[in-house]
């Protein structure tokens, strides 16, 4: 163990074993499926109206996201020198800090964080983020995406390169959010996912459409067989009604990875 | 007629020095004031034979809740008494917005190791650092990428850094920590 040079020491968690439970492809930025990615954006969505926050407030919060982590829960950056992780890419000192510091009495707009942080899971990622996101708002002054960003990220060098960004994500995630897009069923979980085994409920809380891959036995199998998408196999097919241009869904197929995160596109180190 | 411009003269000095008296009467309040308004948070680690503790000075801010702009590192020798002090402040314009957020107590080859954790808080590539320091509170070396106001001069660490100084990292190159004290910076609700 100490035979050999040491790399400086590491925040990152970017080596971190992924688990049975990990719904991320990798830890690279934005490597989750559709599915995963929609379900990650609704949970902000659902989350952020929990918390009473604006519909801007909500659109900030997924321009965050995506900027951070491309909605890949189980994102976290190679860089050895940071520990930013999950769907909102924040560090460990930064949740330990909103655990300590925004709880109690001492939340922001009746804010309260959900338990003890368990950096890649979902819904505790988000509702730090909420937090995080509500007190660099405070300190900010302001409710542009821009301005927030740059108490959240504190880095120049980083946050210059994404203002521009963020504020395009932002306007469109409003329009979404206008439009009622999470509402709809979102793209279908992959197979893998999707099939459920033997004798299990199928996976209906996804509300994907149904694969027509059995024959259809009644009139109102028939009529539902007809009324269906055609199977996953298709994927721009399948989505539907989420492939205009203004969907997030859309975005996320056709989209360039953002360029600012490269160090969370490359593989782990050694 | 010749008393009248003095008495003019003696008149003004008169108001001024009484200007002057109300004027520093006000700077003696506010100071006194800001001082009241000062608290201090302490955390405190004990590690091998060093007693390290983290006096950290903050005012309430209606923003960040507290702003803290000062940090008093004292390692402590506990068989000789003999302690050093170190000074972190947390400056913008040094562009080392810093506070030692984390005190703790890692595995060493031999002895155990100190290391002061920092961060600014935000979620950046150099939001996060550390400060190292030997069993006798020796300061060894930091990964820090900015310097800001310390009272010590840093040190960049060498490559072979870790193993020179008998740090013990896993396999993910982290620290076993055998015990770690978090650094309040708001005031203890009820005071």
């Amino acid at each position: 163990m100490t035979g050999k040079p040491r790399k400086p020491h590491n925040f990152s968690h970017n080596s971190d074993p992924l688990t049975a439970t990990s719904l991320g492809d990798s830890r690279a930025w934005g490597d989750a499926n559709e599915h995963v990615k929609f379900e990650v954006q609704k949970e902000i969505v659902q989350q952020a109206g929990k918390a009473n926050l604006s519909q801007k407030d909500t659109a900030n919060l997924l321009a965050l996201a995506e900027v951070e982590s491309g909605f890949n829960p189980d994102a976290a950056t190679t860089s050895r020198k940071s520990s930013a992780s999950g769907v909102f890419a924040i560090t460990d000192s930064t949740a330990k800090d909103t655990a300590e510091r925004l709880s109690g009495s001492k939340r922001i707009g009746g804010y309260e964080v959900a338990g003890t942080y368990d950096r890649f899971n979902t819904a505790s990622n988000v509702s730090y983020g909420i937090a995080v996101y509500l007190d660099k708002k405070k300190v900010a002054g302001s409710d542009d995406v821009g301005d927030i960003y740059k108490a959240w990220n504190t880095n120049p060098a980083e946050y210059n390169k994404l203002l521009t960004r963020l504020d395009k994500h932002a306007t469109q995630y409003e329009k979404d959010l206008t439009n009622k897009v999470w509402d709809g069923p979102g793209p279908a979980a992959p197979d893998k996912v999707a099939k459920p085994a033997a004798g299990d409920a199928p996976a209906a809380s996804t509300g994907a459409p149904k694969p027509v891959t059995e024959t259809p036995k009644t009139v109102a199998d028939i009529l539902s067989a007809l009324s269906a998408k055609p199977p996953a196999a298709d994927t721009s097919t399948l989505l539907g009604p989420l492939t205009g241009g203004d969907s997030p869904s859309s975005r996320l197929l056709n989209r360039v990875p953002e360029p600012v995160k490269p160090d969370m596109a490359k593989p782990p180190q050694p | 007629m010749r008393n009248k411009p003095r008495s003019g003269i003696a008149h003004l000095l008169t108001r001024v020095s009484i200007l002057m008296s109300f004027s520093l009467l006000a700077t003696s309040a506010s100071t006194q004031e800001a001082a009241e308004a000062t608290y201090i948070t302490q955390a405190n680690l004990h590690c091998e034979e060093l007693d390290v503790s983290v006096e950290t000075y903050c005012k309430p801010d209606e923003r960040l809740d507290a702003a803290c702009f000062l940090q008093k590192v004292r390692l402590r020798l506990t068989s000789t008494g003999k302690f050093t002090e170190k000074l972190y402040l947390y400056e913008d314009y040094l562009k080392d917005r810093s506070l030692i957020t984390q005190l703790a107590c890692v595995k060493g080859k031999s002895k155990n190791k100190v290391v002061l954790n920092s961060s600014n808080l935000g979620n950046c590539k150099v939001c996060e650092w550390a400060d190292y320091f030997s069993e006798t509170g020796v300061f060894l070396g930091s990964d820090r990428e900015k310097f800001g106001a310390t009272n010590f001069k840093p040190r960049a660490l060498p490559g072979n850094f870790y193993q020179k100084y008998g740090f013990v990292l896993d396999d993910n190159g982290r620290f076993t920590e055998i015990e770690k004290v978090s650094v309040k910076r708001t005031q203890r609700e009820g005071k």
